[in-house]
């Protein structure tokens, strides 16, 4: 609308100034079905372009996920002996092929004199939790069947059924390989991979290098060292500073 | 003649002040002779080069790398796949705070050894606090501490990003598939985007970074991993070079808590949508609306 309607001050005026722009807008009448045509295909393309980007993600997945199983135990160390202290190893079916299968103990303590040094620390669990009575070489699964040692994933699974969920859901438990399985394989770890079924809290360690930032022990030359934090909250204010 | 006035001495001697004033602030460019060669000065924008001229950058960049390194290397150009949205997410109640993903970057990127450089810096924090001006990334002892969690901290990838609405050349930009990239050859060093960053995610290579010629991976790529020239930014990619091909980023496989997950959003079988749909999850200073694509998340 021309800037000169606002000033208008009868209606008469502005009723002149609408049919003149009515008239001139006419001229545009055979263009507006072609116009309506455009829209309407735009609108369309929008529509399908807008439906591609939410398409599924690459492929169907032709590569496999191979779950690493645990080894098979061969023998256990008994002892340490000799000059380097090296560590008497003893196959399993040493003892085991000529024992009757006996009770197994109620606590670990019992067994020292066979299986030496073994530790236990699985919340209140007894050795017949996971063991079976009768049959040293396999594990005893909730519902009373018997599983080899190796399929453990399945027992630790029954109780422990969060992390089993996660497991599955692939939240928990390292991997490496392939993201999309439509261009590469993926190894997952087992439990026992991380977990000592005996004492299965996730062992600590010394981490890796800290970063060399400018405002530790001396700076950038090439002697920096990074700053030692102790657990202390006095010290831990005094290092505390994001670089 | 004229006899010689204070004056003229004076215009003499600032003149020959100015000169030298102006002769040693030319003085850089003697040493931008050697690093550089034409091509690499009238080189466009990533965005900007077709085929052919990717191909000669790629090539120039290898041989540069040969001569200065002693590594032959092979840089890609590997664009971004169609479909795919990355996502990232970070168990909190599992990490133990060991640093090896942030070893594992160092490794995988090709970073300045004498720094110690990597993408991913780890928060020693207060159990019950989330205060990030309190975590420490200095910690020097057996993990994980009594009364401490760790927070692994890198580029979260923003779909809001405020190191891209600051940068003054373009020089990083967003992809299709969620990866903040840099164009090493066109950003100038201002470090604007370092101080937009929130979470520090951004690195200036202060000085040429050095690594021995045996320990360079020689899988690398124009956008990612390839070595970078003295003053210019960079940050971690989420492994552009591996993730667009398929595979999980390098500190995803080194950890060895598993404590990371990495995926397609757009994928609704994916873990990474899987955890994002049933974990408590959050991510960093939300309140800033940078809209990261790093999610945190604990188990209970």
């Amino acid at each position: 609308m021309p800037r000169c309607f606002l000033y208008c001050q009868s209606e008469v005026m502005r009723m002149m100034f609408f049919v003149s722009f009515a008239r001139r807008a006419l001229f545009f009448s055979p263009f507006v079905p072609l116009l309506a045509a455009c829209v309407m295909v735009s609108c369309n393309r929008a529509e399908t372009e807008r439906a591609k980007a939410f398409a599924p993600p690459p492929g169907e997945p032709k590569y496999s996920v191979t779950v690493r199983r645990p080894a098979k135990l061969h023998s256990v160390p008994v002892a340490k002996s000799g000059e380097m202290e090296e560590e008497l190893q003893v196959a399993c079916e040493t003892c085991h092929s000529i024992t009757e299968e006996g009770r197994l103990p109620q606590r670990a303590a019992e067994l020292e004199e066979f299986h030496v040094g073994l530790q236990v620390s699985h919340g209140d669990l007894s050795c017949r939790s996971c063991h079976d009575q009768e049959d040293a070489r396999s594990l005893r699964l909730a519902d009373g069947r018997n599983v080899p040692m190796r399929d453990a994933m399945d027992l630790c699974g029954q109780c422990h059924g969060p992390q089993f969920r996660d497991y599955r859901r692939g939240s928990h438990g390292g991997m490496i390989g392939y993201w999309d399985l439509s261009q590469g394989p993926r190894v997952r770890n087992n439990c026992v991979s991380c977990h000592d079924p005996h004492t299965p809290a996730f062992v600590g360690m010394q981490p890796v290098f800290p970063p060399k930032d400018r405002d530790v022990i001396g700076n950038d030359s090439q002697e920096a060292r990074p700053r030692t934090s102790s657990v202390s909250a006095s010290d831990a204010k005094a290092t505390a500073r994001l670089p | 003649m004229k006899p010689h006035t204070r004056r003229t001495a004076l215009k003499v001697l600032g003149g020959t002040l100015g000169a030298a004033a102006f002769a040693h602030a030319m003085a850089p460019l003697r040493q931008w002779q050697e690093g550089q060669s034409v091509d690499d000065f009238l080189q466009r924008h990533y965005k900007e080069l077709d085929r052919e001229q990717m191909n000669a950058v790629l090539r120039r960049l290898e041989a540069q790398t040969e001569r200065e390194y002693g590594k032959s290397v092979s840089i890609r150009d590997i664009r971004p796949m169609q479909g795919v949205e990355f996502g990232y997410a970070l168990n909190l109640s599992v990490c133990i705070g060991c640093r090896k993903c942030a070893e594992a970057c160092h490794v995988e990127n090709n970073h300045d050894r004498r720094t110690n450089n990597s993408y991913i810096r780890v928060l020693e924090m207060e159990q019950g606090s989330m205060d990030l001006e309190k975590g420490n990334a200095n910690y020097d002892h057996a993990v994980p501490a009594k009364g401490k969690y760790y927070l692994p901290v890198q580029c979260h990838q923003c779909d809001n990003a405020p190191c891209v609405k600051v940068c003054p050349v373009q020089a990083t930009w967003k992809e299709p598939d969620g990866i903040v990239a840099v164009d090493y050859n066109w950003c100038i060093g201002c470090r604007y985007c370092e101080a937009a960053c929130p979470y520090h995610a951004r690195r200036f290579n202060w000085t040429k970074p050095e690594v021995p010629a045996d320990e360079i991976n020689p899988d690398q790529a124009y956008l990612s991993n390839r070595m970078r020239p003295q003053g210019v930014i960079e940050k971690c990619t989420f492994c552009l070079h591996r993730t667009r091909e398929g595979r999980m980023p390098a500190c995803l496989e080194a950890c060895p808590a598993g404590a990371r997950v990495f995926g397609n959003l757009l994928d609704p079988d994916s873990e990474i949508r899987w955890v994002l749909e049933n974990k408590r999850v959050f991510v960093l200073k939300e309140e800033l609306g940078t809209r990261p694509r790093f999610f945190y998340f604990f188990d209970e």
